[in-house]
């Protein structure tokens, strides 16, 4: 498999929107669709993709703005984690993939910036959502964050993935748009080892 | 001149195209050649032949770019020696036809040097006679970044190449005539097909403009221009 990605900053918060597309068969998926929907039709046009799934990382309205004009235009089902408060198609677990012509994207539940977070992995890549950014993570401070899952999502999960996984996250907060997980791992204070005490009290204070 | 369509139009004709069986990397063959034919002819003009001319190419990941790899490769038949820097890794290419051409262009070790950037553009040892520009053939959105910056920032600074802008200059929107926060001012912009729309709003960016045909067949615009 091989998959071609499209980062486009979308609206006013520093969202991204992905166009994840398997490069033999053109069929694709969305990730987080928001706001600047117009430019979402414009690649999905000049790459002539068939969207197969929208999938959101999490619930927050930043993520989900365009679900619905999507799913209208492009046909495709909205996929979400099972957790997730708002309606959706497809519920996702932890482990399941999200198949679009030869590829995939494994689910991996990582709760703590929200209940229904989650990251997707394939091909060398992994999305992120508000999860993690290029040096810094989501806040835990939101209705069902949870500065003790992210703990949990972040060294439980996150940290023993591959060091080569490119890193595409949520928002454009950090240095650079993307960034690869072991760079994080090294030099993200969010993923340097502390207590799961350490980890709480820090994301709690302030 | 027929009057110009929107980007969505020529995405919609070449979508129709490529589905009567006249396939993207038909019609990515045809624009390079053109491209490489014009800068033949303004090189000429300017009394000067393409053999041994060193011309670099800046190419983007997506299909602009593999229009910039069939340019490279056409200048090599008129004996130039071009490079290819592609902004990213070779793995990165995002489409099809791109990544086929690319793949030309690494069994052509004697007459086309390949530089692949990681995280920012690499300069040339010294100062090529021309400059590609294939890096965007889209609007941008947001701010355009490594390692995109550089490769403009640096076809900007070279005062003395011939300069070519395949389709649209990289930062200028073809369909509004927007820039983004940087963008490249060419000699000669080749666009293809037909004209878009945002394109001749800023000759200042485009230099002499030239509008190649590259075998989509009119049926495909069908419906679709009026």
């Amino acid at each position: 498999m091989t998959v071609a990605v499209e980062q486009v900053p979308v609206g006013r918060m520093q969202n991204f929107t992905y166009v994840v597309s398997d490069v033999g068969t053109r069929d694709a998926v969305i990730i987080d669709p928001s706001w600047d929907l117009a430019e979402l039709d414009l690649i999905i046009k000049r790459n002539s993709l068939n969207v197969r799934y929208i999938v959101n990382t999490h619930h927050h309205f930043d993520h989900t703005t365009g679900n619905e004009q999507m799913a209208q235009s492009t046909g495709a089902p909205v996929a979400q984690h099972e957790a997730s408060e708002l309606p959706h198609d497809v519920s996702l677990r932890h482990g399941d993939a999200v198949a679009f012509g030869d590829s995939a994207l494994e689910v991996l539940h990582t709760p703590g910036h929200s209940k229904d977070s989650i990251c997707l992995v394939g091909d060398g890549k992994i999305f992120t959502g508000d999860t993690l950014f290029v040096g810094a993570c989501g806040r835990v401070d939101l209705p069902g964050g949870s500065a003790r899952e992210l703990y949990h999502s972040i060294f439980g999960t996150l940290a023993n993935l591959e060091d080569s996984l490119v890193m595409y996250p949520g928002h454009d907060y950090g240095a650079s748009p993307t960034s690869t997980l072991g760079d994080q791992k090294q030099g993200n204070p969010v993923m340097r080892p502390v207590s799961e005490e350490q980890f709480v009290a820090r994301m709690t204070m302030g | 001149m027929d009057p110009p369509i929107t980007v969505s139009q020529m995405y919609d004709i070449e979508n129709r195209g490529h589905d009567m069986g006249f396939l993207k990397k038909f019609m990515m063959e045809n624009a390079g050649a053109a491209a490489a034919r014009r800068l033949v002819e303004a090189v000429r003009a300017g009394g000067h032949d393409m053999a041994g001319k060193r011309v670099l190419v800046a190419a983007g990941l997506g299909n602009n770019g593999g229009d910039g790899m069939v340019v490279a490769r056409h200048l090599a038949g008129y004996g130039a020696r071009p490079a290819v820097h592609l902004l990213g890794g070779p793995d990165m290419i995002k489409t099809e036809e791109s990544r086929w051409n690319w793949s030309l262009l690494e069994r052509m070790p004697g007459s086309v040097s390949l530089v692949a950037c990681g995280a920012g553009f690499v300069p040339p040892s010294s100062t090529p006679d021309v400059l590609v520009d294939a890096i965007f053939g889209t609007g941008i959105t947001g701010d355009i970044r490594e390692p995109y910056s550089s490769a403009i920032a640096y076809i900007n600074e070279q005062q003395g190449p011939f300069k070519m802008a395949v389709d649209v200059p990289s930062g200028l929107d073809p369909q509004t005539g927007e820039t983004a926060n940087m963008h490249t001012a060419c000699d000669m912009t080749v666009t293809f097909h037909r004209m878009k729309q945002g394109i001749p709003r800023r000759p200042d960016l485009t230099g002499a403009l030239h509008t190649e045909k590259i075998g989509i067949p009119p049926e495909a615009e069908a419906g679709i221009v009026s």
